[in-house]
C-alpha cells in the first residue's frame, strides 16, 4: 500500500491556516491509499475557488478546469476511459451555482464519478460573497442585510436528480469523510459528497465549533439507507442536528453499463482499421 | 440562360410534415443512380406542420454546383407553393398539382396538370404521404427516366419495410402512367442532355459527408445539444454510434458539450461538438479552455442568421469574425470553410488532424445552405484521410516512482508531447489556469510568457502545414476576380458557367482557411490592375475586412447580403455583367 505522502506533489498549499479543505484534502487521500488506488489510474477533475488549487497539491492525474465545468470534463474523461477512476471536486459555487445544471444531469445518467463538494457557504478566493448555501440571512460581502434566498439543499437536489449515492460529511471529522469516500469511490455510479468546511476567514459562523456541536452520524442512528424518503427528510434537517453519513445508497445500472458500445474501450481502439465503405454505399 | 438542356430544375412544395424533402432526396438519389449530377436546396420555416417547405431538385449532365433561379417544372401540393415561386417559372414550365390542396389556377399562363394524388394514393390504401411517390413517377416520365431507379430507391431506403416499399412503387407507377396515358407527349419533353458517364453518384449533404469523413478520423467521442441547422451531423453520428463505436452524448447545454469533448480528447478520444452560431455563443468559454488545456476538439458550426434565435432555419455567413475571435484571451485556433460537400469530406479528415499535430481547437465553419443542402460526387476516397494523431507518446515507466509528464514542456519546440491519463508510471496533469511545464498552476509573469507565446504561435506551424488553403477557378490572372469564402462556392461556380457561355472569362478565388490567415497567396492573387468583387453572405464583409486588415486590401465590389438566403447564380451573373460594364 502506497503511503499518502506519495499522493503529495510537493508543491506549497496556499490554503488559509485552519482552511477545511485541509481535511477534505486529507481524507482524499487517505481513501485513494486506503482503496489501494494506483496513482496513475485516477483522476482529479477540479473546479475553481480556493478548492480548486487542489490538482496542484495531488499527484495523480489532474484536470484543472472552468468554473463549474467540472462534470462534463469528468464525464467526457470517464466515457472514453472507464477503467479510470474519475473523481471530481468542486466548491459551492462550482457545484450548486454556476454548475448546478451539470449535477442534475450527471446524477440523472449515474455515471460513475465520485463528485466532492467542498461546502463552506461562501465564496472564499473572490473574497467573501454569499454562496448558493450561505443561510438565509447570512451576512456576507454580497448580502450586507443578509441573504435574500433560500440556500440550495444539495442533498434533496441530488436526490430529485436520480444520483444513487448521496451523502454529507464533515471536514472536521477526517476519518468518518475518508470513510463517505472510499464509499462513493467503491459505489458503482454517481455519487455526490457535501463536505461541510468551515471558512475560517470569511464566516465567523459556521466555525469548526458550531459544526462539531451539532452534526451527529445519521449511519449510527439507524438511518435506512435505501429508504429515498427517509433520506429526502433527513436531508431537511438543519438547525440544532445536523446529519453526516449516508443518506442514500442504491444500485442501479451506470450509464456507461447501459452503453453498448462501451464493451470496447474507445480510446484502445485501433483507429486506422476503421472502414466507412459500408456508410459510403448507403448514400448511392 | 434558362434555355440551357444541360440541367433542369423540379421543386417540390408543400406543407411541413408531409415528406417534401423526404421526396426531394428520393427523387435525387434516383437521378444519381441514372448517372446525374444532383443539387438539393432545401427550404423551410422553423416548425413542425403547416407553413411552406420545399426541396428544390436541379440536374444535370455536367456537375451542377448549386440551385438557379429557375423552375421547370414545379409540383405543388399547396397554392403557397405556386404563389411564392410563380416568379421562377419560364416558358416551357409545367404546374403538377394535387386538385385537393391546390385551386384557381385560371390566371396562370403556364401549363398546368392535375393529378388526383391524395386520392390515387387512398384507392391503394396507402398512406397520404405516399403521395409524393405519384409526383415523382410523372416527373421521372417527363424527364424519361425508368422507374426503376426510383424502385431501387425505394428498396434500399425501406429495407424489410415490405408495405412501404409496395405503396411506393406503386404510386409512383401510378403517377407514371398517369402522365403516360394523358399526356404522352411530354416524354422527355425538356430533351436535358443524358449523362455521359453512367456511374452512380453519392448524393449527401454536408452534414453526411462532415460526418462520414469524422468516424474515418476515428471519431470516438460526439457532443451536442440539439440545434438547427447542425442537428443533422448529430443525428448522423448517432445513427452509427453503435456500428462503429463511437460515444454520442446529448449534453445538457452547449456549455457541457465541449466540456466533455475537452475531457474526452484529454482522455485520448477524438473528439467534437457541433452548433450553430448561438449555441457556440454558449461554448465559447470552453473554446478558449480547449486552447489553454491544449486538448484537440474539432467544432462544427453551421451559421444561420443571428443574433438572438435569426432564422433557425435558413443561411448566413455572418458568424465568421465572431469565431475568429470568441474567448478571452489569445490563442492559435484554426478555421476551415469547406464550400461543398466533397471538400466537407476530405477538410474534416485533416481538421482532425491538425487539432491532434498542433493540439488546439479546429472550427470546420459551414453554413445552412451547405450543411443540409445535398449534391451528388463521384467518389469519396476514404484511403486519403490518414490519420495522423501527432506528438501522442506512449512512454514507459522510468521507475518504480509515478512521474508527472513533462505536457506542456516547451524547451525547443512548440508542441509538446502528450501522454494519456492511464499511462503506466506517469500522471499528466491538465490546467485552464496558467502553469508550466508539468500542468501544474503557476501564476508569474516569467512562465506566461513563454506558455502564452507556445499557444499564439503554433499557428505559423500550421500555416507551413496547411497545403491548400486557397483555392482558384477559372482565369485568375483576368481583369475581373470574384473572392469569397464557404458555401458560396456553389452559386459562384454556376455563375461563372453562364458567363463562359457568352465567353466572359472570370477568375475566382476561394479562401479555405479563414485562421490562419492565407495572406500571401492571397496577396499574389490581387496583384495587378484587377476588379475585384467580393461576395458574402453577410453584410458587413468579413472576409473583406480580413482582406483589409491583412493586406491593407478593400474590394471595389461588394456583394454582401444576410437575408437568409443563399445568393442565385443569376444574380451574381448580373452583379459581375454590371461590374465589368462599370468603369
Amino acid at each position: 500500500m502506497i503511503d499518502a505522502k506519495v499522493l503529495d506533489s510537493g508543491r506549497m498549499i496556499k490554503w488559509c491556516p485552519g482552511c477545511g479543505n485541509f481535511g477534505t484534502f486529507r481524507a482524499l487521500k487517505d481513501a485513494i491509499v486506503s482503496l489501494g488506488l494506483r496513482q496513475d489510474q485516477v483522476v482529479l477533475v477540479a473546479g475553481i475557488g480556493c478548492s480548486g488549487t487542489i490538482t496542484n497539491y495531488i499527484k495523480v492525474n489532474t484536470f484543472h478546469t472552468l468554473h463549474g465545468r467540472v462534470l462534463p470534463v469528468s464525464m467526457g474523461i470517464k466515457l472514453v476511459n472507464p477503467r479510470l477512476t474519475v473523481i471530481g471536486s468542486a466548491g459551492d459555487g462550482d457545484a450548486y451555482a454556476i454548475g448546478v445544471a451539470h449535477l442534475i444531469h450527471a446524477a440523472r445518467k449515474n455515471i460513475d464519478i465520485t463528485y466532492i463538494v467542498h461546502n463552506n457557504k461562501v465564496y472564499g478566493l473572490t473574497t467573501g460573497q454569499a454562496s448558493p448555501t450561505s443561510d438565509f440571512g447570512q451576512v456576507t460581502r454580497s448580502t450586507p442585510i443578509g441573504a435574500l434566498e433560500e440556500p440550495v439543499n444539495p442533498l434533496a437536489l441530488a436526490l430529485s436528480s436520480g444520483a444513487t449515492f448521496v451523502a454529507r460529511g464533515f471536514a472536521g471529522d477526517v476519518k468518518h469523510l475518508t470513510k463517505l469516500i472510499i464509499e462513493g469511490i467503491k459505489h458503482k455510479g454517481f455519487a455526490l459528497i457535501d463536505v461541510l468546511q468551515p471558512c475560517v476567514v470569511w464566516d465567523r459562523v459556521h466555525s469548526y465549533s458550531w459544526y462539531r456541536e451539532r452534526v451527529y452520524d445519521l449511519n449510527e442512528e439507524g438511518h435506512d439507507t435505501s429508504d429515498i424518503v427517509a433520506a429526502f427528510r433527513k436531508s431537511f434537517e438543519w438547525g440544532d442536528r445536523i446529519p453526516i453519513g449516508i443518506f442514500y445508497k442504491v444500485d442501479k445500472p451506470t450509464y456507461e453499463e447501459r452503453l453498448p458500445q462501451l464493451k470496447k474501450i474507445p480510446i484502445e481502439e485501433d483507429l486506422k482499421a476503421i472502414k466507412i465503405k459500408d456508410l459510403i454505399e448507403e448514400l448511392i | 440562360m434558362n434555355t440551357l438542356r444541360d440541367s433542369l430544375s423540379i421543386l417540390i412544395g408543400g406543407p411541413a410534415g408531409e415528406g417534401i424533402m423526404q421526396s426531394g432526396r428520393f427523387l435525387g438519389r434516383a437521378l444519381a443512380r441514372y448517372g446525374y449530377h444532383v443539387f438539393i436546396d432545401n427550404e423551410y420555416p422553423s416548425l413542425i406542420r403547416g407553413g411552406l417547405n420545399t426541396s428544390f431538385v436541379r440536374f444535370g449532365s455536367r456537375e451542377i454546383w448549386s440551385h438557379n433561379s429557375y423552375i421547370h417544372l414545379l409540383i405543388a401540393f399547396s397554392n403557397d407553393a405556386i404563389n411564392k415561386h410563380k416568379g421562377a417559372l419560364v416558358d416551357k414550365s409545367i404546374i403538377l398539382y394535387d386538385p385537393r390542396t391546390v385551386r384557381d389556377l385560371k390566371d396562370l399562363n403556364f401549363k398546368t396538370i392535375s393529378i388526383p394524388m391524395l386520392e390515387m394514393v387512398r384507392k391503394i390504401g396507402a398512406p397520404d404521404i405516399v403521395k409524393n411517390s405519384v409526383a415523382i413517377g410523372a416527373i421521372l416520365y417527363i424527364i424519361d427516366i425508368n422507374l426503376d431507379y426510383f424502385y431501387e430507391v425505394i428498396e434500399k431506403f425501406f429495407a424489410k419495410k415490405v408495405k412501404n416499399i409496395e405503396y411506393n412503387k406503386k404510386a409512383a407507377e401510378l403517377g407514371y402512367k398517369f402522365i403516360e396515358d394523358n399526356y404522352p407527349d411530354l416524354r422527355n419533353y425538356y430533351d436535358v442532355e443524358k449523362p455521359k458517364d453512367k456511374t452512380q453518384k453519392i448524393l449527401l449533404t454536408g452534414n453526411e459527408a462532415i460526418g462520414l469523413a469524422s468516424i474515418k478520423s476515428g471519431l470516438k467521442f460526439f457532443a451536442a445539444y440539439p440545434i438547427t441547422p447542425a442537428s443533422p451531423l448529430f443525428h448522423y453520428i448517432l445513427n452509427k454510434q453503435f456500428e462503429k463505436n463511437i460515444i454520442v452524448v446529448q449534453a445538457e447545454s452547449e456549455l457541457a458539450a465541449i466540456n466533455m469533448a475537452m475531457g474526452a480528447s484529454y482522455a485520448g478520444a477524438r473528439a467534437m461538438v457541433a452548433t450553430s452560431g448561438t449555441g457556440f455563443g454558449l461554448m465559447t468559454e470552453g473554446f478558449g479552455a480547449v486552447a489553454m488545456t491544449e486538448c484537440p476538439v474539432v467544432i462544427m458550426i453551421a451559421m444561420r442568421p443571428g443574433p438572438g434565435s435569426g432564422m433557425p432555419t435558413f443561411t448566413s455567413q455572418a458568424d465568421l469574425r465572431f469565431i475568429l475571435h470568441a474567448s478571452h484571451g489569445e490563442f492559435a485556433r484554426v478555421v476551415v470553410a469547406p464550400g461543398d460537400v466533397e471538400e466537407a469530406f476530405y477538410l474534416t479528415g485533416e481538421a482532425f488532424n491538425i487539432a491532434d499535430k498542433f493540439q488546439l481547437p479546429v472550427v470546420i465553419l459551414v453554413d445552412k445552405f451547405l450543411a443540409e443542402g445535398l449534391k451528388t460526387v463521384n467518389y469519396l476516397d476514404e484511403d486519403k484521410i490518414v490519420i495522423d494523431r501527432g506528438k501522442l507518446v506512449k512512454p514507459a515507466p522510468k521507475s518504480d516512482v509515478i512521474e508527472v509528464f513533462p505536457r506542456y514542456l516547451a524547451k525547443d519546440y512548440l508542441i509538446a508531447e502528450r501522454i494519456l491519463p492511464g499511462t503506466e508510471g506517469w500522471v499528466v496533469n491538465a490546467n485552464i489556469t496558467e502553469h508550466d511545464e508539468t500542468g501544474w498552476s503557476k501564476i508569474i509573469p516569467e512562465v506566461r510568457e513563454v506558455m502564452a507565446n507556445r499557444r499564439i504561435k503554433k499557428i505559423e506551424l500550421v500555416e507551413k502545414y496547411i497545403k491548400s488553403s486557397v483555392k482558384t477557378y477559372g482565369d485568375p490572372s483576368s481583369d475581373t476576380l470574384i473572392i469569397s469564402w464557404g458555401s458560396t462556392k456553389g452559386p459562384i461556380l454556376e455563375a461563372m458557367h453562364l458567363l463562359e457561355n457568352e465567353d466572359i472569362n472570370v477568375g475566382f478565388v476561394q479562401v479555405v482557411y479563414l485562421s490562419p490567415f492565407p495572406r500571401k497567396e492571397i496577396s499574389r492573387l490581387l496583384k495587378g490592375d484587377k476588379k475585384v468583387i467580393l461576395i458574402e453572405n453577410n453584410y458587413t464583409g468579413q472576409l473583406g475586412s480580413l482582406l483589409k486588415e491583412n493586406l491593407f486590401f478593400d474590394p471595389e465590389f461588394k456583394m454582401l447580403r444576410d437575408n437568409g438566403l443563399p445568393f442565385m447564380p443569376e444574380e451574381i451573373y448580373n452583379f459581375v455583367m454590371e461590374v465589368i460594364k462599370s468603369d
